[in-house]
């Protein structure tokens, strides 16, 4: 991957944290998918499919039908089933081209392990989707 | 018009101002934020287009693309602003506000929210933000979130929120998206931790902010008891003042803006995002005066504190202007990498003129405080006595030569209007004293009031002119004696005066507006032209009225009002064209107009 990979993560906020040298590495280490509009990424049931992080374009969340939330450049989609090891609960469709990373499942434990400060941020993130799923929670 | 670019410079009149009583935003008719200094009014500028429009950064949300027109205005009787675009296709329009958080100690979000909303058919929007941090010389990381972007600077972090899906447009983001007729989007932008995730707003949210904010617009305009004439501009003229305030210390800012040009192209160009002395007996008179007593206390308490702290390194007890906290470090400094608005150069932060001797500022301040004793509060002893002490400063020292109102950079002189307001100071001071029964050396503030008076008729008054003039060594004409019977100096019918006003009406005065003097006659060590001075016009209104030629006094104010723009505001100053000059909106202005209006509308019953 080019040094403007490396650059276009620095712009993601879980990579707000790293320095220059780890957003090359983390941009050696991880691969890099895209995926066309109108396209899956993965669908409701799916298993072992990965942590997937969009560095440019636009998903739709599908749930029973129904468009639940539009994910974009900074989201990340498909860690709780990594992270529990359940299979999917929803299908991402692609709204817009989609550029991501993919950390695969058997690698994730590894990844966040090695980049505490990303861990950290995606805790903030999903911190902040159960605050606007319940505005009431702490 | 390509929706992507921004094109060349506004007229500065083609602007509106939204504000938390912090700090305000100036929003162009083309929907662009041109100037937004966070998180006060004195803070460095984050969008400053109106400076450069390539360096300065703006907040753009505009049609995306083809041709459209515009219209602005405010929701009535709030500081909610509403942008406007017409198509043949479609019909939107942003609304912009900021919630007035009245929470003390919790942390300010300076939140701006702007609202648009598909009002008919169907409209494709473009946003573009370019935040520019510490005018234009900071450079900054952009964070990605699900939910919006941080802007991420050395000294600020900002984060635009919004559920659209932004992209990347070094140095902001950019946004295009479709509203049918009913469909809104929200973008809010506030101050943030660096570390903060953007959060997501939902459509009630937005909605209740919106409504509270309009609420406490309306809550505090009720408040008002003018009825008189012209109540629309003069509402818009109390909004404004109220924007203009910074409510943690009740101070209001000249103008909200710094180096917008007195002349285009020229160099008299001033940093406004101050507090002066001068400018505070007209507005503690226009707030009580409409019935705001509250926010004329607040001005008071900080105008009080001012004459009781001890100034270091020099015996003036006053300051001509201070920070809006009643700081006293104004130093003036160039910002050489912006060209100014239309290359109007310098840009100036910071203001020179606070070093300057300008003795009129104890008559202003010494006015206000009476007329707060009189129509707010009595005054407290403790007030009272360190008011001795000025009183006292002024016994000693107001026949000096100074730099007179108009801050003049061309050296010293015995200014008429200097000795005038000196004269205010001591007359107020024996008022109160006797009044309220208050402890003071009588005989010589008596001895000292007629002194001046005496000098101000005879080395004031130009015998072959007919008139009071400038100063004692000149014959030049300036529209700062107007407020000669203003100031209750002299009878509004007497002989001199009535001269007087024939002479400005002749020699200052041009299809209605008034110079504040002539340029050539009277070098003041700044180069190039300016308008005509926009509160000059206001106070020759009252000159009129007071003299008993109402004909005349409505017809030039009726002009004057022609002169707002399509909101109700002014500036500094008007050009030749009718254009606006100066910063903008200016408090000074707005507070004439108000004393002119309610003047007028009494001497007309």
């Amino acid at each position: 991957m080019s040094s403007d990979t490396a650059a276009q993560l620095g712009r993601l906020g879980i990579f707000a944290d790293l320095t220059e040298a780890e957003l090359r590495d983390v941009a050696g280490e991880l691969d890099e998918r895209s995926f066309p509009e109108g396209g899956w990424v993965m669908r409701q049931g799916d298993t072992g499919t990965g942590l997937f992080i969009v560095v440019d374009g636009e998903v739709g969340v599908v749930v029973d039908d129904e468009e639940r939330a539009t994910l974009a450049t900074g989201s990340f989609f498909g860690e709780v089933s990594v992270l529990l090891g359940e299979p999917v609960t929803a299908d991402i469709v692609v709204r817009k081209p989609l550029r991501c990373l993919v950390i695969p499942p058997q690698r994730a434990e590894e990844f966040l392990l090695a980049y505490p400060r990303v861990m950290y941020r995606m805790f903030q993130i999903e911190a902040r989707r159960l605050r606007t799923v319940d505005p009431e929670r702490d | 018009m390509d929706g992507g670019a921004l094109p060349g410079y506004l007229p500065i009149a083609e602007h509106g101002i939204i504000g938390d009583l912090h700090t305000v935003a100036l929003v162009g008719t083309d929907g662009s934020i041109d100037w937004y200094c966070c998180p006060a009014f004195d803070s460095p500028s984050v969008f400053g287009a109106i400076l450069d429009r390539a360096r300065g950064g703006y907040y753009r949300i505009a049609p995306a693309m083809g041709d459209y027109t515009t219209k602005q205005l405010y929701l009535p009787d709030t500081n909610v602003l509403i942008t406007r675009f017409l198509t043949p296709d479609g019909v939107g329009e942003v609304q912009d506000f900021m919630p007035v958080e009245r929470s003390r100690g919790r942390m300010h979000h300076h939140r701006l929210i702007r609202r648009v909303l598909g009002v008919r058919g169907q409209m494709r929007m473009l946003m573009n933000i370019h935040p520019r941090f510490n005018y234009a010389m900071d450079g900054h990381s952009t964070l990605f979130y699900e939910n919006g972007v941080v802007f991420r600077s050395t000294d600020m972090s900002l984060s635009l929120q919004t559920s659209l899906a932004l992209e990347v447009d070094e140095p902001g983001v950019r946004c295009e998206f479709t509203l049918d007729a009913g469909e809104s989007a929200t973008f809010v932008l506030e101050q943030v931790p660096e570390t903060y995730v953007p959060r997501h707003y939902s459509e009630d949210e937005t909605k209740e902010a919106f409504e509270n904010t309009v609420d406490f617009w309306r809550g505090w305009l009720a408040r008002s008891r003018y009825h008189g004439r012209w109540r629309e501009m003069v509402h818009r003229s109390a909004l404004t003042l109220k924007l203009l305030t910074y409510a943690p210390t009740g101070a209001i800012v000249a103008a909200p803006t710094t180096s917008l040009p007195e002349g285009i192209g020229g160099a008299r160009n001033w940093d406004y995002r101050y507090t002066w002395i001068r400018d505070a007996a007209f507005s503690i008179y226009a707030l009580l005066r409409l019935g705001f007593t509250d926010e004329a206390a607040g001005f008071m308490e900080w105008l009080t504190k001012r004459f009781q702290e001890p100034r270091p390194g020099t015996s003036d007890p006053l300051q001509v202007l201070y920070d809006i906290r009643g700081g006293f470090d104004l130093k003036e400094r160039i910002l050489p990498h912006l060209e100014g608005y239309r290359g109007s150069a310098p840009v100036r932060i910071g203001n020179g003129a606070a070093e300057q001797l300008q003795l009129d500022i104890y008559g202003e301040l010494i006015d206000s405080v009476y007329l707060h004793d009189k129509y707010g509060s009595p005054i407290h002893y403790d007030a009272w006595s360190d008011l001795c002490r000025v009183i006292d400063w002024i016994v000693a020292n107001w026949d000096q030569a100074d730099e007179g109102v108009w801050e003049v950079r061309g050296g010293s002189h015995k200014f008429t209007y200097s000795r005038l307001m000196s004269w205010v100071a001591v007359e107020r001071a024996i008022r109160m004293a006797i009044h309220r029964g208050l402890p003071a050396d009588l005989a010589r503030w008596q001895s000292t009031r007629d002194e001046i008076y005496h000098q101000i008729m005879r080395r004031g008054w130009h015998p072959e002119r007919e008139a009071f003039v400038q100063h004692y060594d000149s014959d030049v004409l300036d529209a700062s004696v107007l407020l000669m019977p203003l100031v209750k100096f002299i009878a509004p019918a007497d002989r001199r005066w009535l001269s007087t006003l024939d002479a400005i009406t002749r020699e200052l005065v041009s299809d209605s507006l008034v110079y504040r003097y002539n340029i050539g006659a009277s070098p003041d060590g700044l180069e190039g032209d300016e308008g005509t001075f926009s509160i000059c016009t206001f106070w020759y209104v009252e000159a009129l009225a007071r003299a008993g030629r109402l004909d005349e006094a409505r017809l030039v104010f009726e002009k004057m009002l022609t002169y707002a723009n399509h909101l109700g505001l002014y500036s500094e100053e008007i050009g030749l064209t009718g254009e606006a000059l100066g910063n903008f909106p200016q408090a000074f202005t707005h507070l004439a107009l108000i004393s002119a209006a309610y003047c007028l509308d009494q001497q007309l019953g």
